[in-house]
């Protein structure tokens, strides 16, 4: 891989705890306006992995660069300004304020210079609209849905106005229909707003048929990467990720 | 929201008259008032936001004492007083760095050592350099002087407390209050955001310990670093809802009047009644005299 000046650029990424490697040489290249999904079993360090892109932790070592730019090591708020937004597993939204406070705070940090994504809409009532909150706009974010906090975590992250959005398990816990749509909304977030979005999910089902390219990890290792159709296939995941290989009936 | 100012402006005109009206005593007891309100203001400003319990006031009001201490001979008031608020808030951000990455527990027994350190070295710098640990004021300002001090800062306090509310600052700190990493993630310079803060509440408290050292004519650090101006501070605090303005403004006031009250009458179970005091608001009033306020706004709807 001849070294690209766009995007997202992790190379030989390593993160250690302790004795215990979470992430282990992993490189890979998050171009513009990709879908990607992040699978892999339990504690296949995808979690971790995010915490390094979105600079909730640094890596041990490794090098990180965004646009060129090196970016291992610094803080969460660098890799916000610089147009990298997240979601957490359990959706931290800020519970005392409002739906549209919660909004309107990553749009008065991150999202205060449109530099990096003109794409996002910086108007708050807009951000709603696309994520369907809109009538929740003055409800407290403590009192709302679990689901639709989910909702809510997204459209705080786009409220910063960024390139890459990474979602960690945001369709955990929804029902069928909610999923789909939630699949529907991450694919308008890149078609509508341009976004690379990097999507965790633990039902591969859902991930396999929403996006062109899918990474494993197992261990702390990037274990496979390309497209669903081949990733699926690839002795290594199977054997990894479902255990044993899929019995076929005869 | 303008309407729980009013009674805030009300009482600062109130103060401003008091002088031509009042006796030295009530003038006294007011000017305790002021200063508590100063300092319970400005702590909310940053510990009421952020949650970062901080029982280091008692520190940066000793700095500011003795900024005046060593000043006031040589140098116009204002600037003795502006002297203190500087030297409280270089200290502050200076271990603001230091210890702000800690929270919870941590942080508020760090800043409560934090206070007894300080007094502790001032008490050795001051053996070894000036000889003495005790300083003398001799010429002081007027008392009136020292009220009018104390009055306007109290009302900065207020000032600054009301325009870091509205602004992005503010949001800031109560981000960090909420929910500090995410917070983060969403753009906010936390560690800056948090120095900023801590600095500037910091500046409060020496501006005041500045101005009230003149009230006693002899310094020393046991005085002006006692640890009680910091729990104090952090009682009316959270007995009037560090979470709004009007509520320790308020609390500072009543909270000065009943232990000047209970002093007077009681002078032995004077502190056994503040302590249950403050058990009872803890257990009955959590968000403070403002949650009482606005919950009996909500029944009168």
């Amino acid at each position: 891989m001849t070294a690209p000046s766009q995007g997202l650029v992790a190379e030989r990424v390593t993160v250690r705890f302790g004795g215990l490697t979470a992430v282990s040489n992993v490189s890979l290249w998050i171009r513009p306006g990709e879908l990607v999904g992040l699978i892999g079993p339990n504690g296949a360090g995808k979690t971790t992995f995010f915490n390094i892109l979105s600079g909730t932790i640094a890596p041990t070592s490794g090098t990180l660069r965004i646009d060129g730019r090196e970016f291992a090591g610094r803080r969460p708020d660098h890799f916000a300004r610089a147009g990298i937004a997240r979601t957490f597993q359990t959706p931290r939204v800020f519970g005392p304020m409002t739906v549209a406070e919660n909004v309107r705070f990553g749009r008065a940090f991150a999202g205060r210079r449109a530099d990096h994504n003109p794409q996002v809409p910086g108007e708050v009532d807009d951000l709603l609209a696309f994520v369907g909150l809109r009538d929740d706009a003055e409800v407290e974010a403590a009192a709302i849905t679990p689901a639709r906090q989910r909702l809510l975590e997204i459209a705080m992250a786009l409220s910063t106005r960024p390139r890459l959005l990474l979602l960690d398990e945001v369709a955990a816990g929804l029902t069928e229909a909610e999923v789909q749509r939630m699949a529907e909304l991450i694919r308008r977030c890149r078609d509508e707003l341009g976004l690379a979005v990097v999507w965790i999910e633990h039902a591969v089902g859902v991930i396999m048929r929403a996006v062109e390219r899918v990474i494993v990890l197992h261990h702390g290792e990037l274990i496979a990467d390309g497209p669903p159709g081949e990733v699926v296939r690839d002795a290594a995941v199977v054997e990894a990720y479902l255990g044993a290989p899929m019995e076929v009936a005869p | 929201m303008m309407r729980a100012y009013a009674p805030v402006a009300v009482a600062g005109v109130a103060a401003a008259l008091l002088p031509g009206l009042g006796s030295p005593y009530v003038l006294s007891l007011t000017l305790t008032c002021l200063m508590y309100v100063a300092l319970a203001t400005s702590w909310s400003m940053f510990s009421g936001a952020t949650g970062y319990i901080s029982f280091g006031t008692a520190a940066f009001f000793g700095l500011g004492a003795y900024v005046c201490a060593w000043t006031l001979d040589w140098l116009p008031w204002p600037v003795v007083i502006l002297g203190g608020a500087a030297l409280a808030a270089a200290f502050a951000a200076g271990t603001g760095g230091m210890i702000l990455h800690l929270r919870g527990t941590y942080f508020a027994v760090l800043t409560f050592g934090l206070a007894e350190l300080v007094r502790h070295a001032m008490t050795y710098g001051e053996k070894q350099y000036a000889g003495t640990v005790g300083r003398m004021l001799t010429e002081v300002p007027s008392d009136l002087v020292v009220y009018y001090t104390v009055l306007a800062l109290a009302v900065a306090a207020v000032a600054i407390a009301v325009a870091v509310r509205r602004s992005r600052f503010g949001l800031a700190l109560a981000g960090i209050g909420a929910d500090e990493q995410r917070a983060e993630t969403l753009g906010v310079p936390t560690r800056r955001i948090k120095i900023a803060g801590f600095t500037l509440a910091a500046a409060v408290a020496g501006g005041i310990g500045a101005a009230m050292a003149v009230r006693w004519t002899y310094i020393e650090p046991l005085a002006v670093f006692n640890p009680f101006i910091g729990l104090q501070t952090v009682l009316i605090a959270m007995i009037g809802g560090a979470g709004s303005i009007a509520g320790p403004v308020v609390a500072a006031i009543l909270f000065s009047l009943i232990a000047e009250y209970l002093r007077l009458q009681f002078p032995y179970a004077y502190m056994i009644a503040l302590g249950l005091l403050l058990i009872l608001s803890m257990l009955y009033l959590p968000n403070g005299l403002a949650g009482l306020w606005r919950r009996a706004g909500r029944v009168n709807r």
